[in-house]
């Protein structure tokens, strides 16, 4: 049996760099009392390095702070960065109900009531990911989109920057692939556009370029583009450069 | 068709709009001088070719075009500027260029040398930085590297110290040490350390900061380059070092240093290109037919400036449409007459609504009609080449402009629009535009001009081909006609009768045959192909300045707006292109002139009367003297009044063709349905017009003399 005198707060599915801000306000605001703080990872389906360190900076700041049921990919980051995080005894999903004093009534709390539920269904099944193309040439679009549906991603497509840079206002992706040279906004003017928008902070940006541009690829990467894609690119290499930034 | 070959049809079709844009792009250039924009439009075809082409490794195509772009890249970045002598270069470029694209679409490998010529041309224009354009380095080969595993054999595996620091830049572009890291695991077997000793505290922690850098040890059967792969997009976004440190069998080998420097670093995925384009391709390149095909044919929808958005749609299924509008259309009519068989009372809102109906069935044709329609620049944007080929051959200078080329026409009349333009400005530049040597005594600008204009006029596309050249020679023309015996030796013609025997079946001035026209194809066969698509061609020449054509085309040869017309039983339908107006004349209007079917003054001016019912061998029930006069044109300044017995109303109709199964009939243009499901002859006035005089040729000719001169008084 566990005592039940840590604080149990339930970590979102997704830690990406999109989510660190809030983790990070979360966690210090659970940390201002003296109460230990035991992280339940069991629902994590996705975390990345900011998170992660700052689970391990909380850590190191408070020893009390400790992680249950650590979620299969959770662990896997942590041994893949070879972080380490301090692991609590397994959570009995006590029946008992997490503090009564605790300052939000949970919503969640039933979730925590069956003991061999994995997780709560958080987010839909596995989405399948979403990647944006921009370019103005359609037999680049068409190739683009035959190989990233073949690999089982969902395809949008715009013609120009502008029109990619006006469907990001509605539209969430995981990833942005953009042609360099477009009518109506280039390629460096759509990383630059994409950048400036604080919710876009951790999106993926892959910049097509030719072999021959050398100093493009350094244009893009002052724009902030993640990386670039070489054209003409065979469907291989593109899914394998895909996967280096959406694995 | 694979979606492979689907792929490469776009492709094709995009180079169409591209080559388009290219050669627009150029004649602008050329005109006017360089501007940014037009820079940097020809700069994006022209790439676009490349990466296409690229895609479905049309080598030559990918290495001719990367030397192109370069040069546009450099003019872009004004390293390079444009100059009237380097422009013809850009132009023979451009045409380089199409040709390519016409062999691959063709399918053929072009010679390792084509357009070689004017490949050193433009890297003569480059100079010094000629050799960037080789594209490249060797370096771009060693990435097709896969690594492979070799059991647990330790052989040819590597050993590389891999020391990893992200700045914060890194996660600023989004890109994640975890993935890297993940990546890196992949290739082989890797222990790695963590160091955290510069995280700090909660308290002090920004979420969007690296702190953690790593040092690992990977064993592997990769090479570097494939390790520093996996760094390609954070190179510059961290410290990194990698260190081979691989012992040699038995001991351990120091390792060679390896800091990443930016310039050097080596593309991940590189596909070589320029470098093979000069390897040696066998099968000789057969001056592609093709070449000229994909310039307009397929794609030639307007260059998306501004952006629009547009859908290509497979020919075949907008033709369906037009044939379902088409059935509609008659359906509709049909409706029609059983509609006014009912008693008025439900006849009454019936055709209200269908009166709606109608209304809808034009739009939806308008509509439809619209999609077909394509700009005649697709054809136009051939002649620039044409032109400067000829001129070049010729030793003259010939400048050619080019007005209204966004005027749209039905797609079927662009496509027959080809072989006429090509053969009336192939006449032109050989036999219209002098010599310079000529011109110049002549008092003219030593560069001649012929000018290719279109729009619309009245419900027809009007083209006009106007040239500053020597004009036709009436007393060559006449003289030659004279031998063949076109004309008796003592008819006595205007001039203008006298150029317009060009027109007439084997005729040919051209004193000698040259290889550019002079093919056996006459202007006879030019009228005929424009009389095929419902057009009218007419001709003016002026001695020593020029010489004009004109061209007036139906803009759709699917559905017509027509007036049904009676005479006797008979139905006819007569085009509303050819009418001008219906009257009923008084008869002290028509004056009887011996040897005509009657002259109508009109406002002034003598119309000869042409009796539809005589013309036809149809008994006409309304006499000679009755019925409706109909004044139609004939032709550019030819009116005449046809005499009918009763017009029974207007309406659209459906063109369908019977020269496939009766052969020409002379004076009927085509058939259609009408309401009442009867089949219904279109008349071609002009030709009725030719029938007339053919009858009476003396007297009707002597009539429109007569007519012109109490005209003028």
């Amino acid at each position: 049996m566990t005592s039940v005198s840590a604080e149990i707060m339930k970590l979102p599915a997704v830690l990406d760099l999109g989510a660190a801000e809030q983790l990070l306000l979360d966690l210090r605001q659970r940390l201002q009392g003296d109460e230990p703080l035991c992280l339940d990872a069991s629902g994590v389906e996705a975390i990345t390095s900011p998170c992660m360190q700052l689970i391990v900076s909380a850590a190191k700041s408070a020893s009390s702070v400790t992680v249950a049921n650590p979620s299969a990919a959770f662990e896997s980051a942590f041994a893949d960065l070879a972080f380490e995080f301090p692991r609590a005894p397994d959570l009995v999903p006590a029946q008992e109900p997490v503090q009564a004093e605790s300052e939000e009534p949970a919503d969640d709390q039933p979730a925590a009531d069956e003991s061999n539920t994995p997780e709560p269904p958080t987010e839909a099944p596995v989405m399948s990911k979403r990647i944006l193309t921009i370019d103005d040439s359609k037999t680049i679009r068409d190739m683009l989109r035959m190989t990233l549906v073949d690999a089982g991603f969902e395809v949008l497509q715009a013609v120009d920057g502008q029109e990619g840079c006006d469907m990001m206002d509605n539209e969430t992706v995981d990833l942005v692939i953009t042609d360099i040279n477009m009518p109506r906004m280039n390629g460096y003017d759509v990383v630059r556009n994409l950048r400036n928008r604080p919710q876009l902070k951790g999106l993926p940006i892959l910049v097509l370029t030719t072999e021959s541009d050398a100093d493009k690829k350094n244009l893009a990467r002052e724009a902030g583009a993640t990386g670039w894609m070489v054209k003409p690119f065979d469907p291989d290499r593109l899914i394998a450069t895909v996967r280096k930034v959406i694995p | 068709m694979s979606s492979f070959e689907q792929l490469k049809q776009t492709f094709f079709d995009e180079c169409g709009d591209l080559l388009q844009q290219v050669e627009q792009g150029l004649t602008e250039i050329r005109e006017s001088g360089p501007t940014d924009d037009t820079v940097n439009a020809v700069f994006r075809a022209v790439h676009s070719i490349k990466g296409g082409a690229g895609i479905f490794g049309f080598n030559g195509l990918v290495g001719f075009a990367h030397v192109f772009e370069t040069v546009f890249d450099a003019v872009r970045s004004h390293r390079l500027d444009i100059t009237p002598e380097n422009t013809d270069t850009l132009l023979t470029a451009g045409d380089v260029l199409s040709d390519l694209v016409g062999m691959s679409r063709a399918g053929e490998t072009p010679a390792a040398d084509f357009g070689q010529e004017c490949r050193q041309a433009l890297e003569a224009m480059m100079g010094d930085s000629a050799e960037e354009m080789g594209g490249d380095p060797a370096g771009d080969f060693d990435i097709e590297f896969t690594p492979v595993k070799f059991g647990d054999d330790d052989e040819g595996q590597k050993v590389y110290e891999i020391s990893f620091r992200p700045k914060p830049e890194l996660l600023k572009k989004a890109n994640e040490p975890l993935y890297i890291l993940r990546e890196l695991r992949s290739l082989g077997e890797l222990e790695l350390t963590a160091d955290l000793s510069h995280l700090p505290k909660l308290s002090q922690i920004e979420f969007d900061q690296p702190y953690a850098s790593w040092t690992a040890r990977l064993k592997t059967a990769s090479d570097k380059t494939a390790v520093e792969g996996v760094f390609d997009f954070v190179v510059d976004d961290c410290d990194l070092t990698i260190n081979e440190v691989t012992p040699a069998p038995g001991e351990g080998l120091p390792s060679d240093n390896f800091t990443p420097d930016p310039d050097a670093e080596i593309p991940a995925v590189a596909a070589p290109e320029a470098t093979l384009a000069a390897a040696a391709m066998p099968a000789p390149a057969t001056e592609a037919a093709a070449a000229s095909k994909p310039a307009g044919g397929e794609g030639g929808g307007k260059p998306a400036k501004g952006g629009a958005t547009t859908t290509r749609v497979e020919l075949e299924k907008i033709d369906r449409v037009v044939n379902m509008v088409g059935e509609l259309v008659i359906s509709q009519a049909m409706l029609g007459q059983i509609v006014q068989e009912l008693p008025e009372d439900i006849a009454g809102r019936l055709l209200q609504t269908l009166d709606e109906v109608v209304h809808h069935t034009r739009e939806l044709k308008d509509s439809v009609m619209s999609m077909r329609a394509q700009p005649v620049g697709a054809v136009f944007q051939r002649m620039p080449r044409l032109v400067r080929e000829l001129a070049t051959k010729t030793s003259k200078k010939v400048r050619l402009e080019m007005v209204g080329e966004n005027t749209e026409v039905d797609r079927s009349i662009v496509e027959q629009l080809s072989d006429p333009l090509t053969h009336i400005i192939r006449n032109s530049v050989d036999h219209g535009i002098e010599t310079p040597d000529v011109r110049a005594a002549a008092g003219k600008n030593e560069e001649g001009t012929i000018r290719l204009a279109a729009e619309h006029r009245g419900g027809r596309i009007v083209i006009e081909i106007r040239d500053d050249g020597a004009g036709i020679n009436p007393e060559r023309v006449l003289k030659k006609a004279r031998e063949r015996g076109l004309v008796g030796p003592d008819a006595t013609l205007t001039d203008d009768e006298i150029t317009n025997l060009v027109f007439l079946p084997g005729f040919s001035t051209a004193e000698a045959i040259s290889d550019i026209s002079g093919r056996g194809v006459g202007m006879d066969v030019v009228k005929r192909n424009i009389q095929d698509i419902g057009g009218r061609i007419s001709l003016k020449s002026e001695r020593g300045k020029g010489m004009t054509i004109q061209l007036a085309l139906p803009l759709t040869l699917a559905v017509m707006d027509g007036m049904v017309i009676r005479v006797g039983k008979e139905t006819y339908v007569v085009p509303m292109s050819a009418m001008v107006e219906c009257l009923r004349p008084s008869k002290s209007d028509i004056h009887d002139l011996v040897g005509t079917q009657g002259m109508l003054r009109l406002r002034g001016e003598l119309l000869p009367i042409v009796n539809l019912g005589n013309l036809l061998d149809v008994a006409s029930t309304e006499g000679d003297n009755g019925g409706v006069v109909i004044i139609t044109e004939a032709g550019e300044d030819i009116r005449f009044g046809l005499r009918v017995d009763e017009l029974c109303g207007h309406q659209q109709v459906v063109i369908k063709s019977i020269e496939e199964s009766y052969g020409s009939i002379p004076g009927i243009s085509a058939a259609t349905i009408l309401g009442n499901g009867r089949v219904a002859f279109i008349l071609d006035t002009e030709k009725l017009y030719e029938m007339a005089a053919m009858q009476a040729p003396a007297a009707i000719n002597s009539a429109r003399h007569e007519s012109t001169a109490a005209a003028r008084n």
